[in-house]
Order: C-alpha cells, then sequence, then structure tokens
C-alpha cells in the first residue's frame, strides 16, 4: 500500500490545482502508472490468491494423508493439526475416538492445550525456558517445542472429554507453507495405554521369573556330556560354596564334584537315558568346598542337536541333603526297632488293627507263649489272651495323640500253648506298618512279680488279721456264748430232771441255730480274708463289700464308741473286679480310719464324736466309694508319700505300711483312681473310683 | 422273788441269761445298753446285777460305778471276755463282787450266783425272796 500511496496523493493534489493538459496527461500517465500499480496489486493479490490456494491445496494434501494415515491405523492415531495461531484445522477420527470429542466441537474452535495436562505442559515451558530462555505461554509452548526439533516421539498424557487420563507416544510436527514459513502444527499421537500395560506385565514376570529363579530350592544349570557345567544363578555356591564363576568356561568339572561311589552309576542314568528317553533324575552325593557331603538330586533334560548329536543338557539340581539324613535316620531307627524288636527281653506283636490278626512276633514271643513264630503268624491275638481292653483302647487311639494313645493293661491272664496261664502287664501303641493300621503289643511277664505282691499282701494281711484278733475273738465269743448258755441251761435242766417249757425249748434251738450261723458266717469271711489273692475279675457290687467289711468290724469299732455310718446309694452299677481285694481295700481304708480316731482320742479331747463315714454313689461314669474319719489327719509332708509300700504314720509296730499301697495298686489294678485328702487335727478322706463294669 | 438285772449288748446272750436265771427262780430284768441298765436298776433296785464289760455308750465298769454308788451294796458281777484279766482286775478294784468269762459255763455262773447271795447275806441286805 505504501507503494500506491504517494503517487494517488500527489494525482489528487494536482488535479486540483491544474486542469491543463499537460496536467491531463501528466494525469494520463499517472493513471497508467495507477493502473500499473493497480495492476501490480492485482497481480500481487492473484498471486497472493494463488499462494492461498496453494496452501489450501497443501493443506487438503496434508489432511488427506492424515486421514489416510487415519485409516491405516484403524483409528486408533490422533491426528490433529492447526493454524499458526493454534487453532485446530484437523481433528481426525482417531483423534475422536481417542478424545472423545467430535470434530466439529474442535475445529476451527479450541486448540491442543484442551487435551494435554497443564502441569505437563508446565513442565516442558519450564524446560523450554530454562534450555532456550523462551516465553512462550499458552499455545506457542507447541510451537516452541516442535521449533525445538524435538521430533523423537516422547510420552504424554492425552485427557479425555470425560476427564480420564491416558498415555499416548506424540509427535510435535511444525506444518510450513511453501515458503518455509510455520503454518501450523500437527500433532500425532497414538495410545499407548495397551502396551504400557502389556510392558508392566512383560516387566512383571520377568521379575516373577527372576524370583522364581532365585527362590527355587532348585540350581537351573546347563551341562555338558563331558561334565562341564554352567550356572544360571548364584545357588550354586550356596549348595556346594564354589561360586558359578567357578565352573564358567570349563574352570571346574561338575564330576570331580561327585562322590567316588556315586559316579559310576550316575554316569549310567545318562547313559540309559541317552539310549531311550531323554529326560532323566538322579541322585548322588558331592563333595562341597567346605569337604561337606551334600546330597544332589540332579533332573536333566538331553537337548540334541539339528543333526543328533547331544548339544547340551539342561537340568536342575536340588539340595536333599536333608531328605537324605532324614531317610537314613529312618533307616538306622528301623534298624535300630527292628534290633530292639528282635533282640528285646519281651515278647512283641504286631497286630492288624481291625482284627487283631498277628502279623509278627519276635523270638521272645515265641519263647513266652511256647509258638513258633510260623504257628503265632495269623493267629488272633484272643488266642493269647482278653482283647477287651485292646478294642476299647483302639477306639480311644484315634482321639488321642501318640503316646497318649497307648493302652496299658496289668495282671492281665494270658495263655502259653496248651492253656497254661501266666499274669502279663500289656502295652498296645497304634502303628503303621506297610500302609496298614497296625497295632505293636508288648506284654511283660508278671506273674513272678504278682507272686511277690500276693505274698507281700498275704503277710499285710495276717499283720492285720493279728491286729484285729481281739476284736475278732469278741466277736466270735458272742455268738459262742449264747450257745454255750442255751446247751448249759438244757443240760441242767435235764440232770435235774425238770421239765423244759416248751417255748423255751424252742427259744434254746433256735438261739443255737441262729448263732452257729452268725459264727461260721464269722470264719467265713476270715477265711475269704485269708485266701491268696486271685487277680482274674469278676463283677463287684461295691456296697456289698462295705456291707461284708463292716460287719466284721463293727463290733470293734462301736466298743470304741466310733460311730460308723454307711450312705450307700442303691442300685449301684457293678465295677469289674475282685471281691476280696475291693474288701480288703475297704478294711484297709476303715481300720486306718480307726487308727487315727484312737490315734486323736489318745492325744487330745476329741471335741467331735469321733465318726467314720463310708459313702458309694455314682460320679459321671464313676462308681465312687469315699472313706472319712474325723480323726488325727495326716500332716501335709507326709500326704504325697501315704501310696508309698511300708510308708506309715502310725505308732512302731502297729502298721506295715502296707495299706494304702496296696489299696492304691488295687484300684489301679481295676482301672480306678484312688486320691487321699487330709487336714491334720481335722481327719482324712479317701475317695476311690472305679469305672463301671 | 429275788429281782436280778442283766446288762449285755447282746440279745441272744441276754435271752439265755432269762432262761437260766428263771430256772434260778428269779424275776429277771435285761437290759440292752448301760444307760437302760442304770434306768431299769433306779427303778426295781435289784439285789444283783450282772453287767457287760465291753458295750458301746456307758461300758459295765461305769455302770458298776454308778451302781455303787446309788446302792453301794447291790451284788455285781461283771462279764468280761476270755482273757480281759484286767478289766475283771479294773472291776475287782470297783467292788465287783465276782467276774465270768464268755462263753459262760453253768458252774461259774451258779458260783458267782453263790458268791453274790453270800455277800448279800454278809452285808445283810436281801431280796424278797
Amino acid at each position: 500500500m505504501e507503494v500506491l500511496s504517494q503517487p494517488y496523493q500527489e494525482y489528487v493534489t494536482a488535479n486540483s490545482h491544474y486542469r491543463t493538459l499537460a496536467e491531463e496527461n501528466a494525469l494520463l500517465r499517472r493513471e497508467i502508472q495507477v493502473a500499473r500499480k493497480a495492476a501490480e496489486l492485482t497481480a500481487n493479490l492473484v498471486v497472493k490468491q494463488f499462494e492461498e490456494t496453494e496452501k489450501v491445496l497443501h493443506r487438503f494434501q496434508v489432511a488427506n494423508a492424515m486421514r489416510k494415515a487415519v485409516l491405516d491405523s484403524a483409528s486408533r492415531i490422533s491426528i490433529i493439526a492447526t493454524d499458526k495461531k493454534g487453532e485446530i484445522t484437523i481433528f481426525n477420527t482417531g483423534a475422536e475416538n481417542l478424545l472423545g470429542y467430535l470434530a466439529e466441537e474442535i475445529v476451527g474452535r479450541k486448540t491442543p492445550e484442551l487435551f494435554h495436562l497443564q502441569s505437563e505442559l508446565d513442565i516442558v515451558r519450564d524446560s523450554l525456558s530454562f534450555k532456550y530462555g523462551s516465553r512462550a505461554k499458552g499455545c506457542d509452548v507447541f510451537f516452541e517445542y516442535a521449533a525445538q526439533k524435538q521430533l523423537a516421539p516422547s510420552e504424554w498424557t492425552y485427557m479425555r472429554k470425560d476427564g480420564t487420563p491416558f498415555p499416548v507416544r506424540m509427535t510435535i510436527n511444525t506444518l510450513r507453507d511453501p515458503d518455509g514459513d510455520i503454518s501450523g502444527l500437527l500433532f500425532i499421537a497414538m495410545d499407548i495405554a495397551e502396551v504400557k500395560r502389556s510392558e508392566k506385565a512383560l516387566k512383571e514376570s520377568e521379575r516373577k521369573y527372576r524370583l522364581l529363579v532365585r527362590n527355587l530350592p532348585n540350581c537351573v544349570y546347563k551341562g555338558y556330556i563331558d561334565g562341564a557345567i554352567d550356572f544360571f544363578d548364584d545357588k550354586i555356591e550356596q549348595i556346594t560354596g564354589y561360586s558359578k564363576e567357578d565352573f564358567l568356561s570349563r574352570r571346574k568339572n561338575w564330576f570331580s564334584l561327585v562322590h567316588n561311589d556315586d559316579l559310576a552309576s550316575a554316569q549310567e542314568k545318562v547313559k540309559q537315558a541317552l539310549r531311550a528317553d531323554d529326560h532323566y533324575i538322579r541322585e548322588y552325593r558331592v563333595q562341597s568346598k567346605s569337604g561337606d557331603t551334600i546330597w544332589i538330586q540332579d533332573g536333566g533334560q538331553i537337548i540334541y542337536g539339528e543333526n543328533g548329536e547331544v548339544e547340551f543338557i539342561t537340568g536342575a539340581f536340588l539340595d536333599i541333603t536333608e531328605r537324605k539324613l532324614a531317610e537314613k535316620a529312618l533307616h538306622d531307627s528301623e534298624e535300630k526297632y527292628r534290633s530292639l524288636f528282635d533282640s528285646g527281653p519281651n515278647p512283641i506283636f504286631v497286630l492288624d488293627r481291625e482284627t487283631l490278626e498277628i502279623l509278627d512276633a519276635n523270638p521272645m514271643a515265641e519263647d513266652s507263649y511256647g509258638y513258633t513264630k510260623d504257628e503265632l503268624t495269623g493267629m488272633l491275638f484272643s488266642a493269647l489272651g482278653p482283647v477287651d481292653e485292646i478294642y476299647k483302647g483302639i477306639a480311644a487311639f484315634d482321639k488321642m495323640d501318640w503316646p497318649r494313645a497307648c493302652v496299658m493293661e496289668s495282671k492281665v491272664r494270658h495263655y502259653q500253648k496248651g492253656n497254661k496261664p501266666f499274669y502279663v502287664r500289656v502295652t498296645a501303641c497304634p502303628t503303621r506298618l506297610k500302609d496298614r493300621d497296625a497295632i505293636i503289643l508288648a506284654t511283660t511277664d508278671i506273674t513272678e512279680m504278682l507272686e511277690k505282691e500276693a505274698q507281700l499282701m498275704q503277710a499285710s494281711k495276717m499283720t492285720t488279721l493279728g491286729e484285729m484278733s481281739a476284736g475278732i475273738a469278741h466277736e466270735l465269743n458272742q455268738p459262742l456264748n449264747a450257745i454255750k448258755m442255751g446247751s448249759e441251761y438244757l443240760k441242767m435242766m435235764v440232770e435235774n430232771q425238770k421239765r423244759i417249757p416248751e417255748e423255751n425249748l424252742v427259744e434254746v434251738s433256735d438261739r443255737i441255730n441262729e448263732q452257729v450261723d452268725r459264727a461260721s458266717e464269722i470264719i467265713n469271711h476270715l477265711r475269704e480274708f485269708g485266701h491268696k489273692p486271685d487277680f482274674a475279675k469278676e463283677k463287684v457290687d461295691i456296697n456289698q463289700a462295705v456291707q461284708v467289711v463292716h460287719g466284721i468290724m463293727a463290733q470293734q469299732i462301736r466298743l470304741k464308741n466310733i460311730q460308723v455310718t454307711l450312705h450307700l446309694e442303691k442300685n449301684l452299677p457293678p465295677i469289674l473286679a475282685r471281691n476280696t481285694r475291693i474288701e480288703q481295700v475297704i478294711f484297709n481304708l476303715l481300720t486306718n480310719a480307726l487308727d487315727a480316731l484312737i490315734q486323736r482320742q489318745k492325744s487330745q479331747s476329741a471335741a467331735a464324736k469321733p465318726a467314720i463315714r463310708v459313702c458309694s454313689f455314682l460320679e459321671g461314669e464313676w462308681v465312687t466309694l469315699t472313706v472319712s474319719d474325723n480323726g488325727a489327719g495326716i500332716a501335709k509332708e507326709a500326704l504325697d508319700k501315704v501310696f508309698e509300700p511300708f510308708f506309715t504314720t502310725k505308732e512302731v509296730g502297729s502298721g506295715m505300711g502296707l495299706g494304702l499301697s496296696i489299696a492304691y495298686g488295687t484300684v489301679k489294678d481295676y482301672n480306678g483312681v484312688i486320691d487321699i485328702q487330709s487336714a491334720e487335727g481335722r481327719g482324712t478322706t479317701v475317695k476311690m473310683q472305679f469305672p463301671c463294669a | 422273788m429275788e429281782k436280778i438285772l442283766v446288762i449285755d449288748d447282746e440279745k441272744p446272750t441276754l435271752s439265755m441269761f432269762r432262761l437260766f436265771l428263771d430256772a434260778y427262780g428269779y424275776r429277771v430284768y435285761t437290759a440292752e445298753n448301760g444307760a437302760e441298765g442304770i434306768d431299769i436298776f433306779r427303778k426295781e433296785k435289784p439285789a444283783i446285777v450282772l453287767t457287760d464289760i465291753k458295750m458301746p455308750g456307758i461300758d459295765g465298769l461305769a455302770v458298776l460305778q454308778q451302781i455303787k454308788k446309788i446302792a453301794p451294796k447291790t451284788a455285781v458281777i461283771v462279764i468280761t471276755g476270755h482273757g480281759d484279766t484286767d478289766l475283771a482286775e479294773q472291776a475287782a478294784a470297783l467292788h465287783a463282787v465276782d467276774f465270768i468269762n464268755k462263753p459262760i459255763k453253768r458252774e461259774a455262773l451258779e458260783a458267782a450266783l453263790e458268791k453274790a447271795r453270800q455277800k448279800l447275806a454278809a452285808t445283810g441286805r436281801n431280796g424278797d425272796a
């Protein structure tokens, strides 16, 4: 415009001042000039127009190319172009798909800033400003960025219309017009969320694999047929003390570590694998750097080359030393127990758990029972002795932990070949034998011990009888007196030739009859009591036993002005025991109570009336008997020892110290429990409990 | 009829005593324990008392002492078990007229009763007969 304005000004000024031809000529010239200028101008304009057209064309070309790219990239690539002010001119389907905007809301209205995280832009701006002193604002930052020829794709975050961010790999290029001036920007962005995800997954899986290799007890290797070996991690060092570098480049041969005794068999395995299957597992010992022997389980796969030659072996070592040691310990212990079994001093049987069939028996079992092993094997254990308790025990096995699961039964009558009885203690424990539920049953011949025990008991009873003799004499004297007097009366009447009134005769004969019975009953008790103990079991009514003993002792106790009360629960279930032995126990307990009361009467003026209380009752499943007295009681220190044999708190000479010991042994024999509670000066209670029969 | 009291915790013994003493012509009273015996003694004042020594509750020696307190002239015969010589001695010290051992022989009983009668005669205390 500058070009045109000066002459045109002159023309106007001249026109107003000169109207001459010359002036007209001049005017014409000027007009021509103007026209030329105008033509020039027009030409310029046309050129401009052309250029514009060119530009549009160029844009279309770009757009088409972009469109093609969009189509090619399955509409997952966002292509956005802007003009030089940053206003968006192209927004392709990919962009619509990725960003969630429609082209018409964007094109000509927005700048790409819309899709970017302000924070990312700030970082770019800061970095540009730092590096190049740029002061770009708003959209200009993209121009600056593109101008710095950062053509390598870099990761950006795009924001969708709904506000969700996603990662893109993006290139930002400048668009230039044919003159080389910047005419806009081209943003090509690819959604890399999927890539990111799979990258992450890949990384994770790599990490896991590495972890796996590191944490696996197996030590992975690549080996060669000549014993050269490569390792992939340092685990080999943990196992052998040699690092993986020690083996690298054939420096150390694996075979040199293998125990001499195992080398041949180990190599044989590989040979077999070579001949047939190409996979093998072998176990052998190696010597570690520190000289320890290590058991290795080696699983290998032979890898063949294209020509069928062995290329290498891939495999893994596992340190199985601990397992081998455990196996050896197990084997040793089996050996040990086998030798115990064979040479044990007691008969031992292995029984089937269901049938109690004898599966195995040791030499001592042959000896003790008089059968050969062949005879015993296959025999039912019930042929040797009672099995009820064993079955009961088996039922309890499952509920208990070993060794509590074992059953013990004492004083069981077993039979040798030829039905000769002997007494044993039986211990039975659950076990497994060759995947079969079995029972290990050991017996101990206690016949001799029982004989001794019986002798001891007998001695104790004789002592008791001796102690009791005065009382018994008194007791026997009563019926004898009545009989004596009755017979003397009859004799007197006959001698004096007097008539005996019939009712007197009846009275005398009745009394004599009755008193003879009474006396013989006392004698029977004494005889039964004096019997040597028998260990066979019978059903015992504990109340009856109390009555019998009370019968023997009542008079004696009464004469000492001691009150005995019996609280016997009716219809108590019987227990499985031996009558005479239970009677003896009750006898011992009553005698103790009596002694305690006498002791107390001697030592102090008894405040309370001396009394003995005998109670029987059912406590749960247990038949219970308590014997209580309010006598001298037992000192705390002595209480622990009262069940020990020959321990007595009584005066020297008045007791052998066997009463409670025998009670204890007897109660245990019948699977019962006995407990004593005592307070010095206040009295004692002994409580016995037996399982019902 | 002369009254006689027998104290014994044994019923069959009491019953046999009754037969004997009936035959001897006594009026017989019996008691099964010391306390009952003393009660009857207080009521009936028998001249002769036979008492067992070993009895639950009040024993024979205590009965003897009490009776001697109530009526010192009473002839008390104690009955002892076989071999209870020290009890017999104690009874003698308490002025029992005699003791007899169980099982009781007729001769011993008769001798004791005779002794009692003699003693009663000597002390001038006669029964109803």
